[in-house]
Formats: structure tokens, sequence, C-alpha cells
């Protein structure tokens, strides 16, 4: 009974904890950056107030402000994947980067930016044009690889295995992307390599609605594969016997990780680290495999870690912002490693 | 009305176009309220058979029906309805605890959201105290026995109210009291609650005793099905090894080696238990103990409480344990036999 009882109020304390972290973090997101602008200027101007000058309005709703709401929903986004990944395959390393998805997305991404930006980056003007081909690359390139997921997976019943191939494809698309960058013009590799380096502040306001609404209604449809993913815990025979679809309820879920990876790493490169050990940190948190809780709880945490890392990055205000996947890997690394030795004492992995 | 029944069903595998049939033409039929036991040699087809009956894997011919349906014709969901499976495959549910992983056999029943109502909850509950697993409740199914796990995997099929229950062995790895336990279980599932319940093994003393009927696949590859004491009767256990060196022992219910012994003694002992045990021991040595052939030695085992005598070329010598009858028995020159 006791188990039981602490669940729920462990439930309660995590959310709670998360959600007060994610006000904070966002608060102080608001807060710091390059040019200071004071506490009560920025209280009275989300108050609808006028700003004194002009320039801190637009820092404050043109930059700062679409920066959280683009953390937040691709921390969300990215952890989401992470933990569809996991359950799906079985296995608690993957997440889209290692999967390629990650690779398959920026290989998209490179085409358009190196082939595109060096052929045809004069012809016509690329600020409307660059973010939609962008995104539709990033889409190709991730479906591209998650279909050959689901070839392979057809008759490679391991998960392990396909992992393997997962890393494979990822190589491949590496070596694609490498190629592309070595034929590409000295702007174009430069531009490419920024992206690469993933950064949340590279979506404008305008561009920030459709952002939204594709990430948002990616995150629906993962809330709704809660039930399938519970019984894809016993293992695909099990969740046949219970009545899941097996090949439409995987099919959707590829489907969802291939739109929120595309969308994110479009939009701010291949982020690193955070699909693969934010589903972990909720885990440990809430200390259960049940996706009623751990699903949502994995996007508030992945939402919480993309805020942490932001604050990170603008911190040293007086050189600028550091690359985004500079900082996952200090975070993420001592927690995989974490993790790999206390296997035996989580019961997650058991 | 058979719940479970099979026409003409071949069941094997097919790659590209060559055909392997690893059972055929099977007509077979399970009621409820019946405890089947799918006996057979490792290797022999008894999964495949499973995974054919549950659908996970095509027949090569045939038709299974399931309470009247044809599984072919059925919707998942509603062969969910109708049948529940425990596998021995590794599953993730560690993290789960033992009641949410009961809880899952509610997923046919529940809305897309999987929301437990009043009577899910009830079930469950019913489900736990069932298989006697109600107390681990709370738990992590991580922290569960072999024994408890295979218990909580049975109340998850028992949540899933299903009259047809298929378990593939389902006492593979457990110890002997829980592989006991898991068998009475099944039992009074199969007798209380009138469920039909067809579980492999290759443990067959356990089967004999508690399975109404076997389904008992031999070593070529025939399956003959049939009340368990008529089957044990008719020699029809013979069949599951192609061996000669192993034969099922009627009397004492399971098998046992069917080697020819080098050397013979005269055993004399009224006590029956006493006997099975020396004649054990006595086989292992390579020693036969028929009556019908004449020894040179005799052993003499009528008054144990003075000793076991042995009886050599006039010689008389007397041991207090088969541990000393044994050593000195092997000391004993092969001639003397």
């Amino acid at each position: 009974m006791n188990n039981k009882k602490n669940n729920s109020i462990r439930l309660i304390i995590v959310s709670a904890i998360l959600t007060a972290l994610l006000l904070l973090l966002s608060a102080g997101n608001l807060l710091i950056g390059s040019v200071h602008i004071p506490t009560d200027e920025i209280i009275s101007m989300l108050s609808g107030y006028q700003a004194s000058s002009p320039v801190m309005e637009i820092i404050l709703f043109e930059s700062r402000i679409p920066t959280i709401i683009t953390a937040v929903l691709c921390g969300a986004a990215l952890a989401v994947c992470g933990l569809l990944l996991q359950t799906a395959f079985n296995n608690p390393l993957a997440d889209p980067s290692i999967l390629g998805v990650s690779t398959g997305a920026s290989l998209g991404v490179a085409v358009i930016m190196l082939l595109g930006g060096g052929y045809l980056g004069g012809a016509f003007d690329s600020v409307l044009s660059g973010y939609i081909s962008t995104l539709a690359g990033a889409f190709a390139g991730a479906m591209t690889v998650l279909a050959l997921l689901l070839l392979f997976s057809t008759f490679i019943k391991s998960a392990t295995m396909l992992l393997i191939i997962g890393i494979m494809v990822s190589y491949l698309a590496s070596s694609l992307i490498s190629l592309l960058n070595f034929f590409a013009t000295e702007e174009g590799v430069h531009s490419f390599v920024i992206w690469g380096m993933g950064n949340f502040s590279g979506v404008t306001s305008e561009q920030l609605p459709v952002f939204s609404i594709i990430i948002s209604i990616g995150l629906i449809l993962a809330l709704l594969l809660v039930k399938p993913l519970n019984a894809l815990l016993l293992g695909t025979r099990y969740a046949e016997n219970l009545g899941v679809n097996i090949k439409s309820t995987r099919n959707t879920l590829l489907l969802v990780t291939g739109i929120l990876t595309a969308v994110t790493t479009a939009f701010c490169g291949p982020i690193s680290f955070l699909g693969l050990i934010v589903p972990h940190i909720a885990r440990l948190l809430l200390n259960t495999s049940n996706h009623n809780t751990l699903l949502p709880i994995t996007m508030l945490t992945g939402a919480v870690m993309a805020l942490f890392c932001t604050l990170i990055s603008i911190l040293p205000v007086s050189i600028g912002i550091i690359p985004i996947n500079a900082i996952t890997p200090i975070i993420g690394v001592p927690i995989i490693l974490y993790i790999i030795i206390n296997r035996r004492k989580l019961q997650y992995f058991n | 009305m058979a719940i479970l029944s099979t026409r003409q069903l071949t069941a094997g595998y097919r790659k590209g176009s060559i055909i392997t049939p690893i059972l055929t033409d099977l007509n077979l039929n399970l009621k409820q309220g019946a405890l089947v036991a799918l006996v057979g040699a490792n290797g022999i087809g008894k999964s495949t058979l499973l995974r054919t009956i549950v659908g996970n894997h095509p027949p090569l011919s045939g038709e299974i029906s399931i309470s009247g349906n044809n599984i072919n014709e059925i919707s998942r969901q509603k062969l969910a309805l109708s049948l529940s499976i425990v596998t021995t495959d590794r599953t993730q549910a560690g993290g789960l605890t033992v009641k949410e992983l009961v809880s899952l056999g509610r997923q046919p029943y529940t809305g897309f959201l999987g929301i437990l109502g009043k009577q899910d909850r009830k079930i469950i509950e019913e489900s736990l105290t069932a298989t006697g697993i109600a107390h681990k409740a709370h738990n992590f199914v991580a922290e569960l026995s072999d024994g408890e796990r295979q218990k909580a995997m049975i109340a998850k099929a028992l949540a899933q109210q299903t009259p047809l229950i298929i378990l593939d062995e389902p006492t593979a790895f457990l110890d002997v009291e829980s592989r006991m336990e898991t068998m009475l279980l099944l039992h009074n599932l199969a007798h209380k609650q009138n469920k039909a319940i067809l579980f492999s093994s290759h443990d067959l003393s356990q089967s004999l005793l508690l399975a109404d009927e076997l389904w008992i696949v031999t070593h070529d590859r025939q399956l003959i099905s049939g009340n368990t004491e008529d089957l044990a009767l008719s020699g029809a256990l013979n069949r599951i090894f192609a061996s000669n060196h192993i034969r099922f022992d009627q009397k004492q219910g399971d098998f046992c080696i069917n080697v020819p012994c080098q050397y013979k003694v005269n055993l004399i002992c009224k006590d029956k238990i006493l006997k099975r045990w020396i004649r054990n021991a006595l086989r292992r040595n390579d020693i036969a103990t028929d009556s019908t052939r004449q020894s040179k030695i005799t052993i003499d085992a009528s008054s144990p409480q003075s000793g076991i005598i042995l009886y050599l070329q006039q010689k008389t010598i007397t041991v207090k344990t088969i541990a000393e009858l044994i050593s000195f028995i092997r000391r004993i020159s092969p001639e003397l036999f």
C-alpha cells in the first residue's frame, strides 16, 4: 500500500518541482542576455506597457520570448522522441540521434543549405523560402532514415541490431554531409557549421506560430500513444494479444518521431543527448515505466532541461552565446554513466 | 462446445518457395474447464504450434477457430477477448508495479486512452487475489522472483477475462516449489473458473499429475491427444523420444533410463521403498536386479534394522548404509558376478 501512496505523492512533488523550475528558468532566460534590461522594465513590457526604448521591446519580443518558447517545445519534443524510440525499440539507448534520424534530417538540411545556398542562394530571396525548404529537407531526410529503419525492422527482429543499423545509416549520412561540405561554398559551410552547433534562438517570431503548431500536434499525437506504448512494454507478442495493432502503432510512432525530429533539427540544429537522457531522468524521478505519467513528465523534464541549457549558453554574456551542443554532452554523459553503472539497481531495466 | 479447434491444420515455416511443415494435419479440440499439457521433446515444434494457434504465426494450411470464429476472420480486438497468452518473452515491465502489469490485461476493454473503470478495477483485484499475488500488488515487477513474475503474468491473462488461456513453457525457469504452485494455480483456474487452458511443457511428471488431457508430440512429429491416464497406459508416452535408452515407466509415472546393465545380483527385500532406492543405486553402478537371472551375488535387505547382508562366495558381509554397500560392491572384480 505504501508504494502506491508514495508514487502518487511522488508524482505531485515531481510535477510541482518541474513546473517551478520551468517558471524560474524562463524568468532567468527573460532577464539574462547580452543587453541588460532591468527587471521592472521587463515586467512592465510584459504587462503591456510601452518600453522606454524600442530596442528593448524588440529584444524581448523578437528574441528572448521566442527563444524560451522554442526551447520549451524543442526540449519536450526531443525528450518524447527519445522515450517513444526507447520503448518501441526496446532499447534504453535509443534516441533520434543514435538511430540516425537527426543525421538524416541534417543531411536533408545540408542538401538545401549547401547545394541550394551554393547555387541558388542569390537567385531568390531566401528569408521565407529558406526555412520552408530547410524544413522540407529535414523532414525528407528524417523520414528516409525512418523508412529505412522500418524496412530493416521487417526482417531484423533484434532491437540491438536495428540500433546498430541506425548508427550505420547515421555514418553514411554523415559521410554525405562531409562530401556536401567539401563541395560547398565557404559561406555555405560556415552557416551549416553554425547551424550544426545547435541553438534555440533560430526561430523568428514570424516562424514561431508554424513551428509551435507542428510541434504541438506532434506532442498531442505522442500523448495519444500512451495506451499502446504501455502494452509494448511487454513486447510485441503480448501487445498484439492485448488488441494492439502493432503495425499502425509503429507507423504512427515513427511518423511522430520523424515530424518532431525534423522540425526541431531544421530550426535548432541537431541537438544531441536531450532525447537520450531526459526519458531516463524522468524514469528516475518518477520511479515508473508507466507511460500514463512518464510521458507527460518526460515532456516537462525535456522543457526544463532545454531551458537550463539555454540559460547556461547565454550566461557568459560578454563572449556571446555558447552552442547548445557544447553543453548537452556535459550534462548528458554523467547521467548516462550513472545509469549504466547502476543499471542492476534500476528496476526499469529488469 | 470446443473453445479452440483446428481442422486439417499444418503448422510450419515458409521461406520463399521452401515450405517446412513441422506438424501436419492436426484436428484438435479444447474444451472449457480443461487443463491441457502440450508435451514433447525440445525443438520438436511445441512453440511453433502454440504460436500458430494464437495467430502470431500463419498456418501453412488448415483452419483454427476460437470460440467458433476462424481466427483469420476475426479482428485482433475480438481475438483479445477470446484468448490471452503467457509467453517466455523478455519484457521491459520491470518498472511497472504488479497491479499496473495486471491492469494491462484490461486494455481490450478500455477506451482510446486506457482509463480504467470501476468494473475494471474490481476485475484486476480479483485476478490478483485468484493468483495469490495480491500481497505484491504494489511491488515493482523487477522485485519479483521468477515464480511471482509468472503468477503476475497469469493474473494479467485472467484480467483479460478470456475463456481460453495459452501458456508457453510457464514453468521453464521456476524452482520445484514455484513450478508446483503454478501448476496447481492453472489446474484450479481450469476447474473452478471453467477456463480452457493449454500449456506447453517438457516437464512430464508434473503434467501427468495435474493435466486433464495431454497433447503429445512424438519424436516423429505425430500429435496424439487424449485423456492423461489413457495415454499413460497406452504407451504413447514412449514415443516422445526417439532414443531407446529412455523409457516411460508406467508405474513410476516418469521417464527412466533403459540401458541394459552389464552385471546382475539377486535382491531380497520386502520393503518396497527400500528396494526401490537400493535398485536405484545398483542400476547407477551398472548392476541389474532382475530376479529371473540368477547371480552369484545376493543382497538381503529383508531386515534392514540389522543391516544389509551381502552374500558372496560363502562370505557374508553386513553393511549399514547403501553408501557402504555400493563402495563394497564396486571393489568386487567383474568375474565374480
